[in-house]
């Protein structure tokens, strides 16, 4: 990946509950919509049948918006780095909506959450993995799976960590690179992520851009922070962080495969962006876009 | 199953600053362990960034709450982070799943309530209205419900969807408040007391 070419979609929007109306009423700020099918779905446990039940008021929007533009599908749910739980059902459910809905791909990130047991346990947090061999087979193996399963295109996002575990065998962009190479998922870049990382983790996003093989990169990532006890976060409070626009540039300019750039942020700081200001940020994502793509 | 005890062992850390205490203090006796994980473990429990895991961990618990209960969470005011302390250390990990977390705190809250744990004097008329409401945005059965309330609903409900307590408090008494969701759009009316006892009465 990418073997195939993916389409050039542009510049959209991460869904939340905020946005119903903007994505109506704003229909031409943005080119695709990228959903979170998990926040959609009630899911009932693993046993219940059915497991899971989803939200008619939203998939219904969704469908309206699937008539004129593309869907991304981004999933929070899978924790496909979970040691002792793979789960198939998750998958199949992916599976179903994009049946119904046709994404041009669909994406989750490269972390763990859930820890199996007789209660599952969720840590509300994603958690990174240790870039190690064992845990790139490990991914590999539930990439594969997917691939044959889900018929269209699968991301994964790098991760935020606050902690940096030591003697890993591998550097984030050198696990990401062979990943990418050798499952056959592409990279979902979020670059506010590396951001945040190289803020905290005291190194350049460029070094880590440099590193990474760019020509697997599908989809980036834009969005903005918030400082928390000595950290910077990946909160998505509101506007893009400034150094990141520059970092897109970057990036856009190295990597013309690139097909979307997505716009996240979280709606507690709508009251924040109002209308105006989401259309500001997905403006000046176009205008970059349109220099390079 | 190494890697899956080293997972654990990070999340309870992040889920928990005594559990990390612990772990520092004797992680020579958590089994299962390699010594390169346990060295990896020490070091992370021993990072700055430990507690911005731990913040973020509790800030997104809050999160699915304060969406589907939250004049419930305004009432519950001051009493709101120790209650949060107390249900969190009965379930140590979230379901990311809203209807799950709102239901298991329902449950716990009621509880509470009826210890004298929590009190408050709208708390529970308001909570079992706010869950019987996510309960319906999912389309759970029944699609008419009737939540019963001490005081009178129309004040009381206007006041809090602006985030404040009713001024002058509002007519105590015995009230049916019906959420109707039958014909689509939830639908909302005070029933008068037949047609409470007639919805309510149990069928055979
Ligand atoms: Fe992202």
């Amino acid at each position: 990946m990418p073997s195939v070419p993916q389409p050039k979609l542009g510049v959209g929007l991460l869904f939340n509950p905020v946005l119903p109306e903007f994505v109506t009423s704003h229909a031409d700020a943005f080119d695709y919509l990228e959903i979170i099918p998990d926040r959609e779905w009630s899911d009932r446990g693993v046993d219940a049948t059915p497991r899971y039940a989803t939200l008619d008021a939203s998939f219904d929007l969704f469908r309206r918006v699937r008539e004129r533009k593309p869907l991304l599908c981004h999933s929070i749910g899978l924790s496909i780095g979970s040691a002792g739980l793979f789960d198939l059902g998750h998958v199949d459910q992916i599976n179903r909506i994009q049946t119904e809905l046709d994404f041009a791909w669909h994406s989750d990130h490269l972390s763990f959450a859930r820890l199996p047991g007789e209660h599952e346990m969720h840590t509300a947090i994603s958690m990174p993995v240790p870039y190690d061999q064992e845990v790139l087979q490990l991914i590999k193996d539930r990439v594969e799976h997917i691939r044959a399963e889900v018929p269209c295109p699968f991301l994964l996002e790098n991760n935020v960590y606050y902690v940096d575990a030591p003697d890993q065998e591998m550097s984030e962009p050198e696990f990401l690179n062979r990943l990418a190479r050798e499952s056959g998922c592409g990279i979902l870049l979020d670059l506010h992520n590396v951001y945040v990382n190289s803020r905290n983790h005291g190194f350049t996003p460029e070094s880590f851009l440099r590193d990474l093989d760019l020509s697997q990169v599908v989809e980036l990532h834009i969005a903005g922070g918030d400082d928390l006890l000595g950290f910077y976060t990946d909160a998505h409070a509101g506007p893009v962080a400034e150094p990141v626009w520059g970092l897109l540039e970057d990036t856009l300019r190295a990597a013309p495969a690139v097909s979307a750039v997505t716009f996240e942020f979280h709606e507690s700081s709508y009251p924040m962006l109002k209308t105006e200001g989401i259309v500001a940020e997905l403006s000046h994502a176009r205008r970059i876009w349109d220099r390079y793509a | 199953m190494s890697l899956a005890a080293y997972q654990e062992v990070l999340c309870r850390m992040v889920a928990s600053a005594a559990y990390r205490e612990r772990f520092l203090a004797q992680s020579d006796e958590f089994p299962g362990l390699t010594p390169l994980e346990l060295h990896r473990l020490r070091t992370v429990a021993a990072q700055p960034g430990m507690r911005v895991n731990t913040a973020i961990h509790r800030a997104n618990r809050m999160a699915p709450l304060h969406q589907t209960l939250p004049f419930t969470c305004f009432l519950l005011g001051e009493q709101l982070r120790e209650t949060l302390d107390r249900f969190w250390g009965l379930y140590p990990s979230e379901s990311l799943q809203l209807d799950t977390e709102c239901g298991r705190f329902t449950h716990f809250l009621m509880e509470e309530l009826n210890t004298g744990r929590v009190t408050g004097a709208y708390v529970e008329e308001v909570l079992l209205f706010e869950r019987a409401c996510a309960e319906l945005r999912l389309r759970k059965p029944p699609l008419l419900r009737v939540v019963r309330f001490r005081h009178d609903p129309e004040p009381l409900l206007a006041a809090l969807a602006q985030l404040e307590l009713p001024d002058p408090a509002p007519e105590p008494g015995d009230y049916h408040l019906a959420i109707d969701c039958r014909q689509g759009d939830a639908d909302f009316y005070v029933l008068s007391d037949q047609a409470a006892a007639t919805i309510l009465a149990p069928r055979s």
